[in-house]
């Protein structure tokens, strides 16, 4: 009863017209980004993140998730109309979805994909209100080992479930952390890897590093596939055959099981729950042949996945403060740059923030299944925008957002290296996404190690006598050695890419 | 690839190693990140390795050719000159300038151009008047 009434005042906040516009200014963005090749939901957030620096947080957030949940929507409509993913998560439905467009059925696929999107967001969304609270009462109880041991966990199933080697995942990981040790020591206040240069002393800000390793990169890497505007079938009718109701509901259903707990596990992306479940309902067709040439359950399934790992992805980050993917770690550094820890006490102590941004959430839904049903052919027509325009304006506004959080034209400069390096080391097939994650959770983990050792008088191994600690630890070498394993078996591929989150 | 990463943990690791490992009251400085640079060497020498029985790492493929060297070459040519012009030049120009550069070779001049100075505008509208984001104003006052 208490989390229905604390949901009540979220929305009435979220209700306001203001935090309504900033919704819909958000939601509508990450339609932009989903549709438009190219650029993912990563790079949009970063390099809206700078947008938010004037906004009160509770808008800032509503408007920054608003993106990430919208952009999941939106790589639908590319992916069935001209085959061609607007972001990762999208690239299972081109394998039904497109033959269906072939057969004039490009409607029916678009509307299910969006009350396919809208239920297992919606219904992902209400998990993270029920399951958010719990775990973050339980991981109120954790001191600092606990929390390093969850660190050590996390950063390892990063590793472990990303990148085609397990060396090159963990050099990603200890890249980010090195990137992190830059700047003032917290305890003694040493300036460390700082070299002199006064801006260094503060360290790396977060924006420019995401803004160059995810957003720079990637528009570097994108200028081969300028794309070329394909004739685009006609969209008539959004719904589906009253035959084809009961199985796309029940593969709606699965989906949404599938996303929400494969979002729980942090190094996960949205493509793994949309492969998954596409696998399942191949499976459990009665004529599994169907797929590939416009099965209209290979759209539902793998669609409502990829947006109910959305609401499960967040949970990590609002309980226990550890983000996901990198886009999920985004979302965090803009909660640290509004002055919010996102973390256990997130949900006592600014209760109406969260359950706002819970709310908008569910508005952000309504709204996008609106935007997709009876308007999907109008963000048809925004595919034609050419990326010879969209890439130079949107590098203009990462270099202002870059200048635009410290006033500095450093940070411009710090946003190009990374981009440079971020080019080169998706060319080598590091992940990107350790580096950006261990980055963003260096400084917690060196102080919870620091704190840690302090309270074990300088003994490590003082970690294996708590058997939480233990059991968590326990965990991450288990991962690692199986994903040593399993590297040596060749059983990674599947997991192997390193994507849009 | 292999090597530079080398290198560079080495001067972590020696670097860490002056800022002291452990104290009188608990852990110094240099610990977390003598470990770090020490994984990352360690690693390092199992990168080489590995590149060594893939013989994938070539220069071929990892550095840029044609279409994709130019539009590189473009983007840190523009987005230096930008952080260099933009203090004294003021955000309006330098913006424009930058984003004729990036235009350059897929539009009319004119067209460039006039997309280049709209964006700068529309930019420079939403960040310093909406936002209230103090920006760069140059000589010129803009």
């Amino acid at each position: 009863m208490e989390m229905l009434g604390q949901l009540g005042t979220g929305f009435e906040i979220a209700l306001s017209w203001q935090n309504l516009l900033y919704c819909l200014i958000g939601v509508t963005f990450g339609m932009l980004i989903g549709v438009l090749p190219g650029i993912g939901p990563s790079t949009g957030t970063a390099v809206l993140l700078p947008l938010t620096y004037g906004m009160e947080p509770i808008s800032a957030i509503i408007m920054l998730s608003g993106i990430y949940y919208g952009a999941m929507y939106g790589g639908t409509i590319t992916s069935v109309l001209i085959n061609t993913p607007g972001e990762a998560a999208s690239v299972v439905t081109c394998m039904d979805g497109y033959p269906m467009a072939q057969q004039g059925r490009a409607g029916a696929a678009l509307g299910i994909a969006g009350i396919g999107s809208f239920i297992g967001g919606t219904l992902s969304i209400i998990g993270l209100a029920f399951i958010g609270p719990p775990i973050a009462r339980l991981a109120l109880k954790f001191g600092p080992p606990e929390y390093f041991a969850l660190l050590v966990l996390g950063m390892t199933m990063v590793i472990g479930l990303m990148g085609k080697s397990l060396v090159r995942g963990m050099i990603a990981a200890l890249i980010g952390l090195a990137l992190a040790m830059v700047g003032t020591d917290p305890v003694t206040g040493t300036f460390r890897f700082s070299f002199g240069i006064p801006e260094l002393q503060d360290g790396f800000d977060f924006v420019p590093i995401a803004m160059g390793l995810l957003g720079i990169s990637e528009i570097m890497l994108s200028a081969e596939s300028m794309m070329n505007s394909e004739k685009m079938p006609e969209i008539k009718g959004v719904l589906p055959r009253k035959e084809e109701w009961i199985p796309s509901l029940k593969a709606i259903g699965r989906g949404t099981i599938l996303g929400f707990f494969v979002g729980l596990i942090p190094g996960t992306n949205s493509v793994i729950p949309a492969l998954m479940s596409y696998g399942l309902e191949k499976k459990l067709a009665k004529d599994p042949s169907r797929f590939g040439k416009g099965a209209i359950e290979g759209v539902a399934g793998p669609e409502t996945a990829n947006n109910a790992y959305c609401g499960g992805a967040l949970i990590p980050l609002f309980t226990l403060g550890i983000p996901s993917s990198p886009t999920v770690a985004i979302l965090l550094g803009a909660f640290i740059m509004h002055g919010l820890q996102p973390g256990p006490q997130l949900f006592q102590k600014n209760p109406e923030f969260v359950w706002a941004v819970i709310a908008s959430m569910f508005i952000g839904n309504c709204i996008l299944l609106v935007m997709n049903l009876p308007m999907a052919g109008m963000w048809a027509k925004v595919t034609r925008v050419p990326p010879k325009l969209l890439f130079p304006i949107i590098l203009a506004i990462a270099a202002l957002g870059a200048y635009s959080i410290k006033n500095s034209v450093f940070d411009i400069g710090v946003m190009l290296g990374f981009g440079l390096l971020g080019y080169l080391l998706r060319k080598l097939d590091i992940p990107l996404a350790p580096v950006v994650l261990t980055f963003i959770l260096g400084g917690l983990m060196e102080s919870s190690l620091s704190q840690s050792l302090v309270m074990y008088q300088g003994n490590f191994f003082r970690f294996f006598t708590n058997p939480l600690t233990a059991t968590l630890l326990g965990l991450a070498i288990l991962i690692l050695v199986i994903s040593i394993v399993a590297g040596i078996l060749n059983k990674k591929s599947m997991l192997a890419s390193d994507v849009e989150m | 690839m292999g090597s530079f990463l080398l290198v560079c943990a080495g001067l972590m690791f020696k670097f860490s190693w002056g800022y002291g490992y452990y104290e009188k009251y608990g852990p110094g400085p240099g610990l977390f990140p003598l470990w770090i640079s020490g994984g990352l060497m360690l690693l390092s020498v199992f990168y080489i390795l590995e590149s060594l029985k893939e013989r994938s790492s070539s220069f071929d493929k990892i550095f840029p050719t044609g279409r994709e060297l130019a539009y590189m070459i473009t983007v840190v040519v523009s987005i230096s000159l930008f952080i260099l012009i933009i203090d004294f030049a003021g955000y309006i120009i330098a913006a424009t300038i930058m984003l004729v550069i990036l235009f350059w070779r897929d539009y009319k001049w004119y067209w460039g151009l006039s997309i280049s100075i709209v964006t700068a505008l529309c930019l420079y509208l939403v960040f310093q008047v909406f936002l209230k984001i103090p920006l760069p104003q140059g000589i010129f006052g803009a």
